[in-house]
């Protein structure tokens, strides 16, 4: 059995109809589709936003929440370790979310024109 | 001369219309497949991830990786490997038999070189998987 480590604080992120997570600590900034920039704790619902990685990466995503509950993050299988950005995944209900390192994952959305 | 073989106790599934076995030491359970975790980027044959017993459980549409049709089963044969688990998606499971037959590679690099066979299992023509080997090759990114 994989072994899964205790986290606390997430940004859940929605992007069509798949989610995925970040630590906030790995986001420097989260900036509104209208332009407005706006820290985490800050943001109001509604309209895409753009988190900003501590090196300046942008990804963007419908939209966000902040979850403060502690999770376990389950590691990733060994499938799926090639992946370099995939730090792990969370159980959110029923289903798996999965926790990326926001630069990691930008690049890596941007390399393949995902990037909104 | 060809690498012909008889051997007990493997577990014979049938998927994209097609019959494979595996030793059925490393066939852990077939379980029920719950709604999938896409992951962004995998391959098309990784399906999705699921939760299972508090372990990430990838499952991967064995149809896909020898260019078949993906199969739509919710069922999957779950195998532990010496380096990790994977489930592999399953339409029907008739169970613990017999392989017996050649153990050729069905082909000389990639997936097929880890389908062995033609051989025979519960009256049908199965390519029997060496799990290790496919594993590592999923592993690789393949």
């Amino acid at each position: 059995m994989s072994a899964a480590s205790a986290i606390s604080g997430l940004v859940l992120c929605h992007i069509g109809s798949q989610q995925v997570a970040f630590f906030p600590e790995e986001i420097s900034l989260i900036e509104s589709s209208r332009g407005a920039r706006a820290m985490a704790d800050k943001i109001s619902a509604g309209g895409a936003k753009a988190l900003i990685s501590v090196t300046g990466q942008a990804f963007i995503v419908d939209s966000l929440e902040i979850d403060s509950e502690r999770r376990a993050l389950l590691e990733p299988p060994v499938l799926l370790r090639s992946a370099s950005s995939l730090r792990g995944f969370v159980e959110l209900g029923q289903k798996l979310c999965p926790v990326y390192s926001l630069d990691a994952f930008a690049r890596f959305a941007a390399a393949r024109g995902a990037a909104k | 001369m060809a690498d012909v073989a008889t051997t007990k106790s493997h577990l014979v599934f049938c998927c994209g219309g097609s019959w494979y076995a595996v030793p059925a030491e490393l066939a852990a359970e077939v379980v029920t497949v719950p709604e999938l975790t896409r992951v962004p980027g995998a391959p098309a044959h990784l399906l999705g991830v699921f939760a299972h017993r508090g372990e990430v459980i990838p499952v991967v549409d064995l149809p896909m990786l020898v260019g078949g049709k993906p199969e739509a089963s919710k069922r999957a044969v779950l195998l532990r490997l010496s380096k990790g688990t994977m489930a592999l998606v399953t339409s029907k499971v008739a169970g613990v038999s017999a392989v017996e037959g050649p153990r050729e590679p069905l082909g000389q690099s990639g997936v097929q070189l880890h389908l062995r066979g033609p051989a025979k299992a519960a009256s049908n023509t199965v390519a029997v998987i060496e799990p290790e080997g496919l594993f590592e090759l999923l592993a690789q990114g393949a």
